[in-house]
């Protein structure tokens, strides 16, 4: 299935989702913001917001890009009143979309009680309003497609990662938009992912940019490896990030994008999310949850996430389809996973046979199916404190031939 | 690899055709034995996860670990073939995960 029924919008990209979200602008505006939702329970309606008192570009960029996503229908914002995050600059951008939105500002409202049933009140009605949304056609040259691995063994380099990678690689024919990421899991592997870029200038800014990755990892004295990577096999870190690196595929890289950068349409597209300059907010990725949100802020539709150890995460905003490495794991935690690419090494299927499951569930989940993640409940959503450079013109070579004006 | 079942066969995998280790396909438990790439019996001696190395050869101090046919770090013991490869005697040639030093001294051996 190649086409499916989508939301349009007023910027020409289709939602797979017809969301409410619910975007809280500092930590004190949490609560409320989650008992707004908390009656909605799985119906559509997405808590997300940045926990940060102090001004941050990168934050209400991500806001942005987050609260215009295709999958959003409407934004109800919640603030506290004192925080430093531009909120009449964020419901402008949200304004200019052509989607409804309201702020609600609980120190204005006279408190919790009052601003959290205005709220609810809000959201009922914006519900109502999106179930007569009208659908049109959409077809896999307008999705965006975004990957990451988490909770990885010694089996997710050998078969969900590389599944993905012809996932990718048949995507990307067919006109589809694919961003990955995780420079700090390309470790060793910057000179190879420079010879694939299309242009010298490109090649040169992804060599960077993996340079950028190991530069912080160094000064972070830990590289982006967890107890359970151990456990489950995987010794060192350019060993992982063999594994990671293969979810890309083989095919050229077109372009590289920050986070809040909208991919431009099709082709494959590095998403760099280590921050530039001096090392000053930590660990790039803290948790994967940090990273879906920062495909999902390009403009992800829907994201692979791979995993061997067994990761339960989905993610507000947009779908997460579970692609388990590990056969053991899959015995174990079926019910949250998506694809079973474990029986690659128990010989019950190929590599290429997993990759076309995985490219059946995508359109399945694009048409409205929901994942595992999504019927179990799981909406994580992490925003920090980065800091970046914008892209060059390096990063972005010439347009493609289907890219929009 | 083909699609076939593999009850009986042994619970491991060679990715690449130069690789001085194999993968566990599924987990092993202390006592298993089944036969190596070498044609020799190997016993296990613990409990591994499925994704864990087994060195396929004998491996030398300071030898290369190679998988998928590329470099993943240095022995820093001598290792049997059917050894466990792993954290105690493997270590990166780029970014060691305890903070310390390489395997070739140093905190960052080469790009």
């Amino acid at each position: 299935m190649t086409e499916w029924l989508a939301y349009q919008r007023d910027d020409g990209r289709k939602g797979v989702r017809n969301l409410v979200a619910v975007a809280y602008l500092v930590e004190c505006a949490h609560h409320v913001a989650r008992e707004i939702a908390a009656p909605f329970g799985d119906g559509g309606v997405h808590v997300i917001g940045f926990p940060g008192c102090y001004p941050n570009d990168y934050a209400s960029r991500m806001l942005t890009s987050l609260c215009t996503h295709p999958n959003v229908g409407a934004v109800l914002l919640v603030s506290l009143g004192c925080e430093s995050l531009p909120r009449q600059e964020l419901e402008d951008a949200v304004a200019a979309s052509g989607r409804p939105v309201q702020t609600l500002v609980i120190q204005e409202q006279g408190g919790t009680r009052s601003t959290v049933s205005l709220g609810r009140a809000w959201v009922a009605a914006q519900l109502e309003a999106l179930a007569r949304s009208e659908r049109v056609p959409m077809s896999i040259d307008e999705l965006v497609v975004g990957t990451v691995c988490g909770g990885s063994d010694g089996t997710s380099g050998v078969t969900a990662n590389p599944a993905v990678g012809l996932v990718y690689d048949r995507l990307v024919g067919l006109g589809a938009t694919c961003v990955f990421e995780e420079t700090v899991e390309m470790i060793g592997l910057g000179e190879h992912l420079a010879q694939r870029a299309v242009a010298p200038e490109l090649g040169d800014a992804l060599r960077e940019s993996v340079a950028k990755a190991e530069r912080y990892s160094v000064a972070m004295g830990y590289p982006s490896f967890a107890s359970g990577n151990a456990t489950g096999g995987l010794t060192t870190i350019e060993e992982k990030s063999l594994g990671a690196y293969s979810k890309s595929g083989h095919g050229p890289v077109h372009g590289l994008i920050k986070p809040a950068d909208i991919a431009p349409r099709g082709g494959l597209y590095l998403l760099d999310v280590v921050p530039d300059g001096d090392v000053l907010w930590g660990f790039p990725n803290i948790n994967d949850s940090v990273e879906v949100a920062e495909l999902i802020s390009c403009g992800s539709h829907v994201i692979l996430f791979t995993t061997g150890r067994g990761s339960v995460v989905g993610s507000a905003i947009a779908p997460v389809i579970k692609v388990c490495a590990n056969p053991e794991t899959y015995a174990r935690m079926g019910e949250d996973m998506d694809v079973d690419a474990g029986r690659v090494l128990t010989r019950r299927a190929t590599l290429d046979e997993v990759a076309s499951e995985i490219v059946e569930r995508v359109s399945a989940v694009a048409a409205g199916e929901p994942t595992a993640s999504e019927s179990l409940g799981h909406r994580e959503f992490v925003l920090g404190y980065k800091s970046f450079e914008p892209v060059g013109p390096a990063c972005h070579p010439a347009p493609l031939p289907m890219a929009r004006a | 690899m083909s699609a076939s079942p593999a009850e009986h066969a042994p619970p491991y995998v060679q990715l690449g055709d130069r690789d001085n280790v194999v993968v566990l396909s599924r987990h092993v438990e202390p006592g298993d034995s089944f036969e190596g790439p070498d044609g020799m019996v190997w016993t296990m001696s613990a409990h591994l996860d499925a994704g864990n190395k087994l060195a396929a050869v004998p491996i030398a101090q300071g030898e290369r670990i190679i998988k998928v046919g590329v470099p993943i770090g240095t022995a820093i013991h001598p290792i049997e073939s059917g050894e466990h490869v792993h954290s105690h005697n493997l270590r990166s040639d780029h970014i060691p995960i305890d903070g310390g030093e390489t395997a070739m001294g140093g905190a960052r051996a080469f790009d």
